[in-house]
């Protein structure tokens, strides 16, 4: 209760004061013994009020204003002990910050005047420097003398107004975004009946409102869009989190796409937010051509530059069928061919024409203008197929490949032109750093490794090693350390194997040359 | 051709086009023998050899460092080359170490017959 050792009926009297404006409805004249009984009860209620006190001033007719009772919740309110104020009562009213002052004190000179009540809130400055919204309710009665009296309650509303400043701003953001947002929103019950919407643009609605709200998505939609955004409903019911719903609808002639992504809104209700990819989609899909046509140019290039090595690899099991028929030939016109030779002549002839098939089958992936396919294979294969490629290359070149690959190599989802591309690539590189070594140095190893959720391939050449300063920029589109170079092979590796989910990179080996390594993931555990 | 089949020595490090090449010269009466590189074709060459069919391009030393090599031990083995590329400079390299003929895979017997026709009169008698 207050702070101060008051005469009995003075606190009596505060407290009488306070019992007046305190409403306890079930209250009746025999709930208490006594006055006495009641005022504990009221003494105690003023004391354990969170955030609030009660207070009692008189403004006597000389103007001063002076505390006559205060409760102890002063102290928290204000950081004020009571005898302070009972002392000095404007000590409380020092404590409102400048920008308030003027107003309280205005409210205060209505409520001593016709008004009779005190309703205002300020903003206390506590001397612990902590800045409190206050507010005043309290009623205002002739006193004695010519006096007046005060008496109510002062409420920290400070938690208050932050929450209500907090929702008043997130209210003017969300309408802000809103107004910002060019999406269509539907809110709509989980079995799919329109029950709001907001549109920046009701032309992107492309039917009235009244066309759709309140029916079901059914009545309102093409049959091959309902259903899965139905299933979008129910996955987002029963598994919480949101989906998306990717479709295309033709307008006015015109295809166009939409991304709907779909969240639970309430106990019951969906938010589905519908955004028109369409620009966004034909930038990528251009983008996404224009990286596979750059990839196959660059291809065409590679393939250029080792074109008399691959002629090689198709002119040699041509040259064996050739010679092998004109010897059966020769054997049959001169009547010495046996059947058992000519059965051998005959299988190594379909030896070699399988030999050139698979040369012509290797070369058209790496040269079709076909679109790219991801398929589950393994990157020693991809290393294989690159081998065979560089077979005659290797010979020309007169340097030696080996290959270090791991056995039981799990399989990625990728594409192997595009993986056979890199690959390729990465060798030349290694080939075309080792051309100023001795042959016996030409040395290059191609390695496979599973690190971690990772499948990984290492080209390692014995060529002199990436200089210092370029080994920040060589997956840098046009540079290049080659006189004759474009600067683009590098680049390529890099897209195609960030494309897959890679990465690539180079670094320069402890014992000479340099290794270039890239990784593509493996598919997630079914 | 004399009564004893002249004996024609093919370098080739491709075991198919090695193969094809025997059986064709055996069909037309030469006899044959194979070398599956420079080096060993240079450690076996005892016997006396009408011709040789050599690839131009094989691992290790290759069919100009093998014509040079012969060129500068003074044993004058008339020499055809057949090579997968079609490679002027090698070409041109060739003839001028004194090849016979530069074929270029796939070539006809007849194209084959005649370069090792041709070599087999060039070549000095034993």
């Amino acid at each position: 209760m207050g702070d101060r050792e008051e005469p009995s009926d003075t606190r009596r009297s505060g407290l009488h004061a306070i019992a007046q404006s305190v409403r306890t409805p079930s209250r009746s004249p025999e709930t208490f013994r006594s006055v006495a009984e009641r005022d504990d009860f009221l003494r105690t209620i003023g004391d354990k009020l969170p955030n609030a006190f009660f207070f009692r001033v008189v403004h006597d007719a000389d103007g001063t204003f002076r505390f006559t009772y205060i409760s102890s919740g002063c102290r928290e309110v204000t950081g004020l002990c009571p005898e302070r104020l009972f002392g000095r009562a404007t000590e409380l009213t020092d404590l409102i910050i400048d920008e308030d002052r003027d107003g309280f004190w205005e409210a205060m000179a209505r409520a001593l005047g016709p008004e009779a009540s005190l309703d205002h809130a300020v903003r206390l400055r506590r001397p612990d420097g902590q800045l409190r919204w206050c507010h005043f309710r309290s009623a205002v009665r002739p006193g004695e003398n010519g006096s007046s009296v005060c008496e109510g309650i002062l409420l920290d509303i400070t938690d208050r107004r932050s929450v209500e400043a907090a929702l008043g701003d997130s209210t003017e953001r969300n309408e802000a975004i809103l107004a910002a947002l060019p999406d269509l929103m539907f809110v709509m019950s989980r079995d799919g009946r329109y029950l709001d919407y907001h549109a920046r643009d009701h032309q992107a609605l492309l039917l009235p409102p009244e066309a759709f709200m309140g029916k079901h998505m059914s009545e309102v939609l093409p049959p091959d869009l309902a259903k899965p955004f139905q299933r979008s409903f129910d996955q987002v019911f029963e598994a919480g989190g949101s989906a998306v719903v990717d479709y295309a609808l033709d307008i006015n002639g015109e295809r166009r796409y939409f991304e709907a992504r779909v969240v639970r809104y309430g106990a019951d209700r969906i938010l589905s937010i519908i955004r028109d990819i369409t620009e966004s989609k034909r930038a990528h899909d251009e983008a996404e051509s224009n990286r596979q046509e750059l990839a196959r140019v660059s291809r065409m290039t590679m393939l250029g530059e080792i074109a008399a090595s691959l002629a090689h690899e198709l002119n040699q099991p041509l040259a064996a069928i050739l010679n092998n028929s004109q010897a059966a030939q020769r054997l049959m016109t001169t009547g010495r061919a046996k059947a058992d030779d000519t059965l051998q002549i005959l299988c190594d002839i379909a030896d070699d024409c399988q030999r050139a098939g698979e040369v012509i089958w290797r070369l058209r992936g790496l040269l079709s203008r076909e679109e790219s396919e991801r398929q589950p294979l393994s990157l020693n294969q991809v290393v294989h197929d690159v081998q065979h490629l560089l077979r005659s290359e290797l010979i020309t070149r007169r340097a030696r490949m080996t290959m270090a690959l791991v056995d039981s190599l799990p399989e990625v989802v990728a594409d192997r032109v595009q993986l056979q591309q890199v690959v390729l690539n990465l060798a030349l590189n290694a080939l075309d750093a080792m051309s100023e070594h001795e042959p016996a140095d030409r040395h290059m190893v191609i390695a496979t490794s599973r690190p971690g959720s990772f499948v990984q391939v290492d080209v390692r050449d014995h060529g002199p090693g990436i200089a210092g300063e370029h080994i920040g920029r060589l997956f840098d589109p046009f540079f290049t350390t080659k006189p004759s170079g474009l600067g683009m092979g590098l680049r390529i590796c890099s897209s195609i194997v960030r494309s897959h989910g890679g990465r690539i990179w180079a670094a320069n080996n402890a014992e000479g040359g340099a290794t270039f390594s890239f990784t593509v993931p493996l598919p997630p555990p079914q | 051709m004399t009564d004893t089949a002249p004996l024609v020595c093919v370098v080739e490090d491709d075991p198919s086009v090695l193969k094809g090449l025997e059986r064709l010269l055996r069909a037309w009466g030469y006899d044959v023998q194979l070398c599956r590189s420079a080096r060993e074709f240079l450690d076996r060459a005892a016997a006396p050899i009408a011709c040789v069919v050599v690839d131009v391009h094989m691992p290790g030393q290759t069919g100009l460092q093998l014509q040079a090599e012969l060129n500068r031990e003074g044993r004058r083995v008339p020499v055809v080359f057949i090579t997968g590329h079609g490679d002027a400079g090698a070409q041109q390299e060739a003839l001028s170490g004194g090849a016979v003929a530069f074929l270029k895979k796939p070539f006809t017997d007849q194209d084959l017959l005649k370069a090792i026709r041709q070599a087999i009169q060039s070549s000095p008698q034993p």
